[in-house]
């Protein structure tokens, strides 16, 4: 049987300019291209990512245009497309003011139990 | 340096990929010398690998562009970036690199146009500047 993986996503917004495309998210996305189920958990300010309407942010610098910074939305949306699940923190998004009406359509909401479970049903967890 | 506009002193301790930490000194840097400050930037422990010359100017290609149509996208280093800022002061930014934290990185090969240096410049900047604002911690 394949092993499913589970991504935990605690750590948020590191180094926008640095990363660009090479986010972890789109690391979730390339693992499950290359035949690495892996769904998504987020954690701590990383519950962020999972909100709706998103700006898609561009910068300046010098002579060049950044188009490409980092839009946590699409690539959700991305993620989602390849058959991953994507959850949320509870807790998190409840310190934060989050709505649950703000997620991103597909998005679940994850209590205490649920990320235990979550954990239990995986064979592979990463912390990120 | 040219004269003219205030000095405005960016000490930068953080490391990148980290926080946003680089991307606000980018755009820090970007606007001062848009508004005809001067700006000297000196970069401390892992910010040394900023303007590292293996960066090269574009980052390695994205994996999940592959097998689209079209041009793969280009996305430009740090190391790029900051190559251009200095291209864009003409004279009106200094970019430091702390040379001892540079050794122990092993971060040796620096782009043009950086300066090597030992840290007691950092107080002496400090002490030059009209602003100064020391950024993230190591």
């Amino acid at each position: 049987m394949t092993p499913r993986y589970l991504a935990i996503v605690e750590r948020a917004y590191r180094g926008a300019v640095e990363e660009q495309y090479a986010h972890i998210i789109a690391a979730t996305i390339a693992f499950c291209r290359i035949g690495c189920a892996t769904d998504l958990l987020l954690r701590g300010n990383a519950v962020l990512y999972a909100i709706r309407e998103q700006p898609e942010v561009r910068l300046t610098i010098g002579a060049t245009r950044v188009e490409h910074l980092p839009h946590y939305e699409s690539a959700i949306g991305a993620l989602l497309q390849q058959g991953a699940s994507v959850h949320v923190y509870e807790t998190d998004c409840q310190r934060l003011g989050i709505d649950p009406e703000r997620l991103i359509s597909g998005v679940a909401i994850a209590d205490l139990g649920t990320v235990a479970r979550l954990i239990d049903s995986h064979d592979v967890v990463w912390h990120w | 340096m040219p004269d003219g506009g205030r000095l405005i002193f960016l000490g930068v301790l953080g490391a990148p990929y980290e926080s946003e930490l680089t991307t606000t000194l980018l755009r820090l840097v970007n606007e001062a010398i848009a508004q005809g400050h001067r700006v000297a930037v000196y970069t401390c422990g892992g910010a040394t690998e900023l303007t590292l010359k293996t960066l090269g100017d574009k980052k390695p290609a994205n994996f999940l562009e592959r097998g689209t149509p079209g041009q793969l996208t280009r996305y430009p280093t740090t190391a790029q970036l900051i190559r251009e800022l200095l291209e864009m002061a003409q004279g009106r930014l200094q970019w430091y690199v702390c040379r001892p934290c540079m050794e122990e990185r092993g971060a040796l090969s620096q782009i043009e146009g950086v300066i090597k240096h030992v840290p007691p410049k950092l107080r002496q900047l400090l002490g030059e500047a009209d602003v100064a604002l020391l950024m993230g911690v190591k």
